[in-house]
């Protein structure tokens, strides 16, 4: 096992690292920005080490200064929770030059599933469902052709992509040919990388992805889904565990494939499969691998019992999975909603400032990770996530009723927040009867959806 | 405004409170013919839970009698050149703006440091061959 891990990350996801790290008797090596440097995770750590100023790319993103402090601080992993480096085959590569651990994926695996165009390929030779789509388009031409034969409508994506970033739905080839353009230099600035391939886009499908676990010694579980529908722009607001959606057979043979998707890309680690599925049809799609921890990841947490961040730090010290695929049971339900300094009222606008109230929901069912305490900062360099809360209950009845309970107690002063949104969310008829899809809520909030 | 600040340590505290409530990480003023720097200061190493943090307003006021130098990266620091070994900036030394006062060496590449204006060195607060972060005070100009 490792003794000292470095957390190159910030806010609630290196305060959860630091605590599972904690529970396996690792020392600790916090890093943080200037603007963080009274940040709870760094106030915790074993040692800190400031590594820029408060923009992230002269800070969380600077390999030589992370590296330099893992080196210094004799710290023997990195882990890079979400965002930030998490899938920057750079910083893994600069970490096996200088015998530091990543925890995460092998360079290759990595490399082969942040491809977007090479994962389709992989994951369809070994018989998991792709959604139509093309390899690297590189003109409007070829888009329009591909058009001509599958129709619309059309998803363009970043190849290099992830979060909502150069992604672009197109209705009929005005829409192609104006956005064209549009995905290929945001795609170019966001990622360094320009090339775009397109996909056939399914509105009313629901976004489900698949939790997977894998060791280096050749086992792969899955840990059930997380029904992610519940988005805004690409973002995810809510996630649930189990979806309402899939019967026990639909989710073995979605697990299968996720897990054959994990072989083929010779993935170890924690990783999440992701795929579109047709509530009409039982039809499913491959959408991507994301090759880390993800955001939601409690959610699996709280149906199986399991801490995967533990799990994934124990994998990646070279230890077997402590489970096989028959002891993952999934007990009850769980959901997730992400609390952001964000005003509903005004776009979703980021909202700075100083929390000054704070008032953190509790009891049974409740768990709520946050890096959040009275006088923190919200900052404009990093994303505008505040605290996840999740809850659990026997049944989703049970877990909604305590997620509505919960959100009406937390109390954020400082700052415009998501709170009240989520729970007006939650109230629609939609929602409760589980109704959703990846668009429900640009519709909800266009005001074109049917209220119960 | 009126309020008439005649000591440099009160004027110093009033402006170290400003920083703090600010939250600011710099804060430049001038007092007679020189000039000061302010710095919200670093922490490191705190043990748990027995964490109570230096206080950044103390070590801001350390930095108070001249000009500070920080690193501008993570690393090892260097105050000898790494070829010849000759020190730049002792105690003492005048340095010109521009001149290079130490090195830190962060994966094997010596990035220099360079004073960002002419003075003497007061005070070295780094040791040779010393792991420092950023932003950490390597030395202390006064007026050159």
């Amino acid at each position: 096992m490792f003794k000292k891990i470095l957390i190159a990350n910030r806010g609630e996801i290196a305060l959860r690292i630091l605590r599972a790290s904690r529970e396996l008797g690792l020392r600790t090596v916090a890093v943080h920005s200037e603007v963080d440097r009274d940040s709870l995770h760094v106030r915790l750590a074993d040692e800190t080490f400031c590594v820029g100023p408060g923009p992230a790319t002269q800070s969380y993103l600077n390999i030589p200064n992370l590296i330099a402090a893992a080196t210094i601080a004799g710290a023997d992993a990195i882990h890079p929770g979400y965002g930030f480096l998490a899938e920057s085959p750079r910083l893994l590569e600069v970490c096996n030059q200088h015998d530091l651990t990543f925890i995460g994926p092998g360079l290759e695996a990595m490399r082969l599933m942040g491809d977007k165009a090479r994962a389709r390929q992989t994951v369809d030779r070994v018989g998991v469902p792709v959604l139509p789509g093309t390899d690297e388009v590189t003109g409007e031409k070829e888009a329009l052709d591909f058009a001509g034969v599958h129709g619309y409508p059309l998803m363009l994506k970043a190849a290099a992509g992830g979060g909502g970033k150069g992604m672009r739905v197109a209705h009929g080839p005005e829409d192609l040919e104006r956005h064209f353009h549009t995905a290929r230099s945001e795609a170019q600035s966001a990622f360094g990388d320009g090339r775009i391939y397109l996909e056939k886009f399914l509105p009313r499908a629901r976004h489900i992805e698949f939790q997977v676990m894998a060791d280096s010694h050749g086992h792969v579980v899955h840990l059930g889904e997380r029904d992610c529908s519940v988005q805004r722009r690409h973002q995810k607001l809510i996630e649930e565990s189990p979806s309402v959606v899939l019967g026990p057979e639909q989710r073995r043979e979605m697990g299968e494939a996720a897990i054959r998707a994990t072989r083929a890309a010779g993935y170890s680690g924690a990783g999440t499969v992701e795929f579109l599925f047709d509530p009409d049809s039982g039809a499913y799609y491959f959408l991507e691998m994301n090759t880390r921890i993800q955001v939601e990841h409690p959610v699996s947490e709280m149906v199986t019992g399991i801490d995967l961040v533990k799990e994934q730090i124990r994998v990646a010290a070279g230890h077997p999975l402590g489970f096989s695929q028959e002891e993952i049971q999934i007990q009850g339900h769980a959901v997730e909603c992400r609390i952001n300094a964000e005003d509903p009222e005004k776009g979703f606008a980021p909202s700075l400032g100083t929390i000054h109230d704070l008032h953190l929901p509790g009891g049974p069912g409740i768990r709520v990770d946050t890096h959040l305490e009275r006088g923190y900062v919200v900052q404009p360099f990093y994303d505008s996530l505040l605290a996840k809360v999740i809850a659990h209950g026997r049944d989703r009845e049970e877990a909604l009723a305590r997620m509505d309970r919960a959100l009406q107690e937390m109390q954020v002063g400082g700052v415009r927040t998501t709170i009240d949104f989520h729970r007006r969310l939650l109230g629609t008829g939609d929602f409760r009867r589980g109704e959703i899809h990846t668009t429900f809520v640009e519709a909800w909030i266009s005001g074109s959806a049917p209220e119960a | 405004m009126e309020k008439d600040i005649t000591r440099p340590e009160e004027e110093a505290r009033v402006l170290a409170r400003i920083l703090r409530e600010e939250g600011l990480a710099e804060l430049e003023f001038e007092a007679g013919q020189e000039r000061f720097v302010l710095r919200a200061g670093r922490r490191r190493e705190h043990p748990v839970p027995a964490w109570t943090g230096a206080d950044p307003v103390e070590e801001a006021l350390e930095a108070l009698e001249g000009l500070a130098i920080t690193s501008t990266r993570v690393g090892v620091v260097h105050l000898g050149d790494p070829q010849g070994g000759a020190v730049p900036a002792p105690v003492g030394a005048t340095v010109p703006q521009g001149g290079i006062v130490a090195w830190i060496e962060t994966m094997g590449v010596h990035q220099e440091v360079r004073s960002p204006q002419a003075g003497s060195v007061l005070e070295i607060l780094v040791a040779e061959g010393e792991p420092v972060e950023y932003g950490q005070v390597l030395m202390v100009l006064g007026g050159g």
